[in-house]
């Protein structure tokens, strides 16, 4: 009884620490409401996305029906399509590339239609489907909003996974590395080495030769994630072992691990944090980038570089392919960079900048 | 053969001799600065930190080559390589011998400059490198030179009226420079001021030996796209480091002295504040690396950055090899000598 109403009052007490927190910061408030939202929408996309909605289906057999009254059972296959609603499958017999709003392309047009003349049966069909593309579709038909949801679950998981890896081989990296001597002048030299490279080459070189995969991804922007995370820590761990309480604890003969474990690591927990923030905004960025380039996620998949990518040849007769899945990043970066921000203001006032 | 692989062995142990002497130096280093003055002492330090620096990219680079799952020669070759064409790749990429000497060998070639030759079309990695230097480095040039003039500029408003609409909008346009893609930037660059505006040619470099109105023409969509993220980060560096100078007593005195607010922000404040600014624009270069590679795939523009790119499509990788390890040593080059102006800009260095 009493230990429930211990956490329950220590529940409170966080909750308003964590409500204070937020008051004080409305930048790191839009970042955390922003960050959920993209959490929520990347892990429901399975209900969000247009392949699971009713209006799909059954604008799709509308249209079917319709095409058979048209056509006849024989031929009715010739002038209707399938109103590809699923993100990642290729359906497609034909080229089709609409903006955002536009149904399909039309069929059927006479080659001497007036602009009006087509505008009014874009606007018959679009009644006729119910649906309308909110992002438009790609080059094979695919809705480009469906296929952003899904992206958006695989950029999240790609960057989740490096920056939780970065974090703990950091600290495992950094945390010795800053209290003994001997390790530090080894261990700093190769990642010197490592930090000398602009990371982003380093990553490409690394996907291109370990070939391009979720898990190659993923191994590249560790590995580029880890140096500059354990020059920081390596820092920290420098002046925390010239602190007197590490120093009370040695003199109480308190065992290296020991030391390394109870007293220095808590203190190293809030820059480890506030750095994997920025290590998961960059590593958006970076998956982002080398998939664009075709050698990060592999097109099978959905992710927001791989669709900008993918866009790239037709780009200039459609905007619509590339903006919004590379607005998705831009706001998810800068949602996640403002977190970062906020969590480095509050968790450490040693650490507050004014930038 | 017998002979040439001892010969090689005594090589090896004599770089690592060398090696150890100079780690040595390195970590005892007092030894040489004997009768040295501080900056003398700064300039040596910062020269002897490079050398493990070198060698450990050398070394990473080289072993790009060995952490391919499986044969680096079956992968290079293709799939529809003969057994013999595989045989032939080996002993041309030197693949065959004992990894040890292959390491002796690419320290001996890169020492002399030979970066390899490319696997696709048999050109000499350097002389291709080279022949594309020029609308890299324009691009470069133009692009970190826009980020500075905007950057320093709107960081040392965005201090000087802090906690206003003006900082606000300015630190708006920091947060968000820093978050958008330079790739996303082109395209929507591309869409409104050649397709929508037809301002600028869409994608293409033309040389400026060809004339410099063209020139300009086709790089400005480019280097927006690149310096927007440079300046972003400029932004946020003058501004944090103005802020504080401009909270110090000297700038209390000048202004109450009556001095005009101008005078104050730049010879006072700014001098003073620059500093780190400085070392902010070697460390944006990474960015400007990573944005040259993607924006010349968008821009189509023959540069270093696409023959990147085309290697891996192609898996050609003495090219891989060959631009990372340029790249990585002229961004090390490049550094070092900002902080040894640092060091000669710094008065704290120069005289301690």
């Amino acid at each position: 009884m009493t230990t429930q109403v211990q956490s329950y009052s220590r529940f409170r007490e966080n909750l308003k620490t964590t409500k204070r927190i937020l008051k004080g910061n409305p930048n790191l408030l839009l970042g955390v409401i922003l960050v959920t939202f993209f959490v929520i929408v990347s892990l429901g996309a399975g209900i969000l996305d247009k392949a699971n909605d009713p209006k799909c289906e059954e604008s799709s057999q509308i249209r079917k029906t319709n095409a058979i009254e048209k056509h006849g059972k024989d031929k009715y296959k010739e002038h209707y399509a399938v109103v590809d609603c699923s993100p990642a499958i290729y359906i497609k017999p034909f080229i089709r590339l609409n903006p955002p709003g536009y149904p399909e392309n039309l069929k059927n047009v006479p080659p001497n239609a007036t602009e009006d003349q087509i505008e009014t049966m874009r606007a018959k069909e679009r009644a006729e489907t119910h649906i309308s593309h909110w992002f438009g579709t790609d080059l094979m038909g695919r809705d480009v909003y469906s296929r952003t949801l899904h992206g958006g679950r695989l950029s999240l998981a790609v960057a989740a996974t490096v920056s939780l890896l970065v974090m703990l081989t950091a600290a495992l990296i950094g945390i010795p590395t800053g209290y003994f001597r001997r390790v530090d002048n080894i261990v700093m030299r190769f990642m010197d080495g490592l930090m000398a490279f602009p990371s982003f080459l380093l990553a490409i070189a690394l996907v291109a030769i370990l070939g391009p995969s979720f898990q190659n991804v993923v191994i590249a922007l560790w590995i580029t994630g880890i140096p500059g995370v354990v020059r920081i820590i390596r820092s920290l761990v420098l002046t925390l072992r010239e602190s007197q309480y590490v120093e009370a604890a040695r003199a109480i003969g308190a065992q290296p691990l020991r030391i390394l474990f109870i007293h220095i690591f808590p203190q190293t927990i809030a820059p480890i944090v506030v750095a994997g923030t920025y290590i998961f905004a960059n590593s958006i960025l970076t998956e982002a980038g080398l998939s664009f380039l075709g050698t990060g996620i592999p097109p099978t998949t959905p992710s927001w570089g791989n669709q900008m990518g993918e866009s790239r040849i037709y780009a200039s007769i459609s905007s619509w392919t590339i903006f919004f899945p590379g607005l998705m990043v831009a706001l998810m970066v800068l949602a996640v960079n403002l977190v970062g921000d906020g969590l480095r203001d509050a968790l450490d006032p040693k650490l507050r900048r004014r930038g | 053969m017998i002979l040439s692989y001892k010969y090689e062995y005594s090589i090896l142990k004599e770089y690592i001799l060398f090696v150890i002497i100079l780690l040595n130096f390195f970590i005892e280093f007092e030894l040489i600065f004997i009768g040295v003055n501080t900056l003398g002492r700064y300039l040596i330090q910062r020269l002897l930190a490079i050398i493990p620096v070198f060698m450990i990219v050398a070394i990473t680079v080289f072993m790009l080559i060995h952490i391919t799952p499986g044969d680096p020669a079956l992968l290079m070759a293709g799939d529809e390589a003969t057994p013999a064409q595989i045989d032939a790749l080996r002993k041309d990429l030197g693949l065959d011998k004992p990894i040890h000497i292959q390491l002796v060998n690419y320290f001996k070639d890169i020492s002399r400059g030979n970066l390899g030759h490319s696997i696709f079309n048999n050109h000499d990695v350097r002389g291709l490198i080279v022949q594309r230097l020029e609308p890299t480095l324009s691009i470069a040039f133009v692009a970190e030179g826009l980020a500075i003039l905007i950057g320093i500029p709107l960081g040392i408003i965005a201090a000087w009226k802090s906690n206003t609409l003006y900082d606000r909008l300015i630190m708006i346009f920091a947060v968000g420079g820093f978050a958008i893609p330079s790739f996303w930037l082109g395209y929507n660059l591309i869409w409104l001021f050649a397709v929508k505006l037809s301002w600028f040619p869409a994608i293409g470099y033309n040389s400026f030996t060809d004339g410099i109105g063209p020139w300009i023409q086709s790089i400005t969509l480019p280097c927006i796209s690149i310096g927007t993220i440079g300046a972003a980060l400029i932004v946020r560096m003058t501004r944090s480091s103005m802020l504080e100078i401009l909270r110090e007593d000297y700038i209390r005195t000048a202004r109450a002295k009556g001095l005009a607010e101008f005078p104050v922000l730049i010879r006072h404040a700014f001098k003073n504040a620059g500093l780190p600014v400085i070392t902010v624009i070697g460390l944006g270069i990474a960015g400007l690396v990573t944005g040259l590679v993607v924006t010349e795939a968008v821009f189509a523009i023959p540069g270093v950055g696409r023959l990147m790119v085309n290697g891996v499509a192609r898996r050609d990788f003495p090219i891989i090899q060959g631009v990372v390890l340029a790249t990585t040593v002229s961004y090390v080059l490049i550094n070092l000598l900002i902080d040894l102006s640092y060091g000669y800009l710094d008065p704290k260095i120069r005289y301690k």
